[in-house]
C-alpha cells in the first residue's frame, strides 16, 4: 500500500498527520486554559475587586458618619476641626473606593447609582450640619445628625450589603464555571491523547514494515561487499522509492567497485613491478651519484690543481712578458747587426773582385812566362839537335874528331839540362796554372758566396726585421696573455669555489638519492602491500 | 814568436797567417831578384867539373858500333852512324799525294828536298801524331838519302858489338829485314844499309788516266 510512496512522502506524511493530532490537542487546550483564564481574571478584576472595595467604602462611610457624630458633639472649636479635617479624609477614600465598584461592577447599575443618590444626599444634610456648626449652633447639628443616622445611614447600609452580596455570587459563579471547564477539557485531552498515541503505533509499524526489508537486503549486501566479496548480486525491488533507488545504486557501486577492483588490481600489479623498477632505478641513481660525488670530489681537487698551474702559468706569462721584451730590443740590435753585416758583404764582394782581377793579371803573367820558357825549350831542342850533329860531324871525322865529341857531348849535357830546367819550370808553371785556375774558381765561388751571403743577409734582416714584428706582436700578445692569466686566475678562483658548492650539492644530492632509494624501498613495500590487499577481493 | 801569434790569433783569423803569407812573399821576391846564390853556382860548377873529368869507360874488349839513339813509339832505336848524314828538326813538311802511307812528305833541309819516311809503318808500331817536336834522321848512302820520322833523338853512342844480337828468332817478317841485332838493354839496332838499299822504299809510281 505505501511502496509506492516515497519514503519522504511517507515520513512526511506520517508526520504530518501526528502533528496535526497534536495541534488539535493543544489548541483545545489552550482554548481551555485561555477560558479558565479569563475566568480566574475576571473574578479578581470584577466580584473580588468589588467587594473589597466595596467593603472599604462602608467600612470609610461609617468612620465618616462617625466623624461627624464627633464633631458634632466635640467640645470647642479646634476638635471640630479636627475631627471635620479627618471626616474629609475618608471622604476622600470612600469615593476613590465608589469610583472602582462604579467601573467594575457587573451586575445591575442602578444599585451603584442609588448608593450615589443616597450619599449625595447624606453630603447635602453633612454640609448643613458643617454651616450649623460653624454657626454653633450645636443643637440644631445634633438634631440632623440624629435625623441622618435614624434615616439614612440604614439605607446606604442596605444597599452597599445588596452590592457586596452580587459580587459575592458572581465569584461563586465564575470559580464554578472554570471547575467545569477544566474538567471537560481534561477529559477531552486525555481521550486525544490516546488516540493519537494508537494512531503513531499504526504508522510507525507500517512505516518500519515498508522500509526495513530492503534496508535488510541492502545491509546483508554491504556486509557482503564489507568483507571483500564482490561477487554478490544485489536484488531488486519492484518499487520506486528510495530503497529501491538505494538497491540500484548499490549494484551499479558493486559493479563500479568490481571493475574498479580489477582496474585497482592491475593498477596495483603495474605499480608493484614500477616500484620494483623504480627501486632499481633508485639503487643505481644512488651509486650514480655515489660515483658522481667520488668524481666531484677528484674534480675539486683537479681543479684546485690547475688552479695552482694558472698561477704559475701567470707567473710565467710574466717572465715571458719581460723575455718578450728583451727579446725585442735583442732582434732590434740584431737587424742593426744584420745590416752592417749586409755593408761588409758589399765591401767583401769589393774585395773579393780585385783578388780576381789580381789572380787573371797573375794568370796571364803565368802564361807569358810559359810563352818564355817554350821558346827556351826549343832553343833547348835545336842545341840538342846541334849537339847531336856536332857528334855526327865527330863520328865522320873519326879519331880528329874526338875532343869535338866530347864538347859535343857537354852540349847535349846542358841542352839536356836546359831542357830538365824548363821542364820544371813549365811543371811548376802548370801548379801555378793550377793554383790559380783554382784560385780564380775560389774567389769565383767566394764572390758568389758572397752575393749570396748578401742576399742572405738580406734576407735574414728581412727576416730579423719579421722577427722583429713578430717579437713586437709576441710581447704584446704576451702582456695580454699575462692580463689574461690574471683573469683566469680569478676565473679559475670562481670555479674552484663553484666546485666547492657543487661538491656539496653533490654530497647533498648523495643523500637525497639515498633518501630516495629508501622512499623507493618503501614505495616497493608499499606496492606489495597493496597488491596483497588487493588480491583480498573476490570478484 | 811569429808561431805564438799565429796561435793566439788563431781562432780570430779563421787559420790565414797573413803575416806568415806576407814573408813567404817577400822571401819569393828576394830570391826571384837575386837568382841562385854564388855557393849553388859553385856546386853546380863543380858537379860539372866532376863529370868531365871522369874517364870515358874503356871497354877494349873488342870492336865499337858508334850508333844514333832514338825513340819511336816509346822504343828505342839505333842505326850507324855510317849512314847517318845529320839531324834535323821537322818543319814545314808537305804531303805529298799518290804515295804509299810510309811516306810523310817533303821537306826542306837547306835547300836539299828530301822525303822522310815513317818507319812505324814497317814495323806496326802505334801511330803517335806528328808535331814540332819530332826529328828527322838524314839517311846517306849508296847514292840514296831521305830522312826517318824519330820521335826523340837520343844521341850518339858506341855499343860493342859483342852486345849486338844479330840472330833473334822471335824477329820474323819486315823486322827482320832491317834489323841488325837486338842489344841487352833492348835497344833495336837497325841496318842502315838494307834500309837504303830496299826497293819498297823507293817509291817509283805514275799517275794514270
Amino acid at each position: 500500500m505505501l511502496g509506492s510512496l516515497r519514503i519522504r512522502t511517507r515520513l512526511l506524511g506520517s508526520y504530518a498527520i501526528i502533528v496535526a493530532l497534536m495541534i488539535i490537542t493543544g489548541a483545545y487546550a489552550l482554548n481551555s486554559l485561555s477560558f479558565v483564564a479569563s475566568r480566574t481574571t475576571e473574578l479578581y478584576e470584577h466580584p473580588f475587586t468589588v467587594r473589597k472595595n466595596i467593603r472599604d467604602a462602608n467600612l470609610n462611610f461609617t468612620k465618616m458618619a462617625y466623624k461627624l457624630k464627633d464633631a458634632v458633639y466635640a467640645q470647642g472649636s479646634v476638635r471640630v476641626h479636627s475631627d471635620l479635617k479627618e471626616m474629609a479624609a475618608f471622604e476622600k477614600e470612600f469615593e476613590g473606593n465608589m469610583q472602582v465598584v462604579k467601573e467594575r461592577f457587573l451586575g445591575k447599575a442602578s444599585d451603584v447609582d442609588a448608593i450615589y443618590k443616597n450619599y449625595e444626599d447624606w453630603k447635602r444634610l453633612r454640609d448643613q450640619i458643617v454651616a450649623a456648626l460653624e454657626a454653633n449652633r450645636h443643637d440644631t447639628a445634633a438634631q440632623s445628625v440624629a435625623g441622618l443616622e435614624a434615616n439614612l445611614l440604614p439605607v446606604m447600609e442596605k444597599d452597599m450589603a445588596d452590592v457586596f452580596t452580587f459580587a459575592d455570587n458572581k465569584a461563586a459563579t465564575f470559580y464554578k464555571e472554570s471547575g467545569e471547564a477544566a474538567r471537560r477539557s481534561y477529559l477531552f485531552i486525555l481521550v486525544l491523547e490516546i488516540s493519537e498515541v494508537i494512531f503513531a503505533i499504526i504508522i510507525a509499524v507500517l512505516l518500519v514494515r515498508s522500509i526495513i526489508p530492503p534496508l535488510s537486503q541492502a545491509v546483508r549486501v554491504a556486509e557482503r561487499v564489507a568483507g571483500g566479496d564482490l561477487t554478490v548480486e544485489v536484488p531488486t525491488t519492484p518499487g520506486h522509492d528510495e530503497l529501491g533507488t538505494l538497491l540500484e545504486t548499490f549494484r551499479r557501486m558493486v559493479e563500479n567497485l568490481r571493475s574498479q577492483t580489477l582496474g585497482i588490481q592491475e593498477g596495483v600489479n603495474v605499480l608493484a613491478a614500477t616500484a620494483g623498477e623504480i627501486l632499481a632505478s633508485t639503487t643505481q641513481v644512488a651509486s650514480s651519484a655515489a660515483e658522481t660525488a667520488t668524481a666531484v670530489n677528484e674534480t675539486t681537487v683537479t681543479v684546485e690543481e690547475v688552479k695552482q698551474t694558472t698561477q704559475l702559468a701567470a707567473h710565467k706569462a710574466g717572465q715571458v712578458a719581460d723575455t718578450a721584451q728583451r727579446s725585442l730590443q735583442v732582434s732590434q740590435h740584431g737587424r742593426k747587426a744584420v745590416e752592417d753585416a749586409v755593408q761588409g758583404m758589399n765591401r767583401i764582394r769589393e774585395q773579393m773582385e780585385s783578388v780576381a782581377e789580381s789572380i787573371v793579371s797573375l794568370s796571364e803573367q803565368s802564361q807569358a812566362i810559359g810563352e818564355i820558357i817554350a821558346t827556351v825549350n826549343d832553343l833547348a831542342e835545336q842545341s840538342n839537335l846541334l849537339a847531336v850533329n856536332a857528334a855526327i860531324e865527330a863520328a865522320k871525322a873519326g879519331e880528329h874528331g874526338k875532343g869535338f865529341a866530347v864538347v859535343a857531348q857537354e852540349v847535349k849535357s846542358l841542352a839536356e839540362q836546359s831542357k830538365q830546367a824548363t821542364s820544371q819550370v813549365r811543371t811548376i808553371l802548370n801548379d801555378i796554372q793550377k793554383a790559380t785556375n783554382a784560385a780564380v774558381m775560389a774567389t769565383e765561388q767566394g764572390s758568389k758566396a758572397v752575393e749570396a751571403g748578401e742576399k742572405q743577409s738580406a734576407e735574414a734582416g728581412e727576416a730579423i726585421r719579421m722577427l722583429t714584428d713578430s717579437i713586437s706582436e709576441s710581447a704584446a700578445a704576451s702582456m695580454q696573455i699575462t692580463s689574461s692569466s690574471q683573469q683566469q686566475m680569478v676565473g679559475m678562483d670562481q670555479v674552484a669555489l663553484a666546485m666547492e658548492n657543487i661538491r656539496e650539492a653533490s654530497n647533498l644530492s648523495v643523500t637525497s638519492t639515498q633518501q630516495a632509494e629508501q622512499s623507493a624501498q618503501n614505495l616497493n613495500e608499499l606496492g606489495q602491500r597493496l597488491k596483497r590487499l588487493v588480491e583480498q577481493f573476490k570478484l | 814568436m811569429a808561431r805564438q801569434r799565429k796561435k793566439s790569433t788563431g781562432k780570430v783569423t779563421s787559420g790565414v797567417d797573413w803575416q806568415e803569407i806576407r814573408q813567404r812573399l817577400d822571401a819569393a821576391a828576394a830570391h826571384l831578384d837575386r837568382g841562385p846564390t854564388p855557393e849553388e853556382r859553385q856546386d853546380i860548377l863543380k858537379a860539372r867539373a866532376e863529370a868531365l873529368a871522369r874517364e870515358p869507360r874503356q871497354d877494349g874488349k873488342g870492336e865499337c858500333l858508334d850508333v844514333l839513339e832514338f825513340l819511336l813509339a816509346h822504343e828505342r832505336y839505333a842505326i850507324e852512324m855510317s849512314w847517318v848524314g845529320e839531324t834535323i828538326a821537322l818543319r814545314d813538311l808537305t804531303s805529298v799525294p799518290c804515295t804509299p802511307p810510309f811516306v810523310l812528305g817533303l821537306v826542306n833541309v837547306r835547300g836539299r828536298i828530301m822525303s822522310v819516311v815513317d818507319i812505324k809503318r814497317f814495323f806496326d808500331l802505334p801511330e803517335k801524331g806528328i808535331s814540332d817536336l819530332n826529328k828527322v834522321i838524314i839517311i846517306r848512302g849508296r847514292g840514296m838519302e831521305f830522312g826517318i820520322l824519330a820521335d826523340t833523338v837520343c844521341g850518339v853512342r858506341s855499343l860493342p858489338l859483342a852486345e849486338v844480337q844479330t840472330s833473334l828468332p822471335t824477329l820474323t817478317g819486315i823486322r827482320e829485314e832491317y834489323l841488325k841485332g837486338v842489344t841487352s838493354e833492348r835497344l833495336v839496332v837497325l841496318d842502315g844499309e838494307k834500309l837504303i838499299t830496299d826497293g819498297k822504299i823507293v817509291v817509283h809510281g805514275e799517275i794514270g788516266d
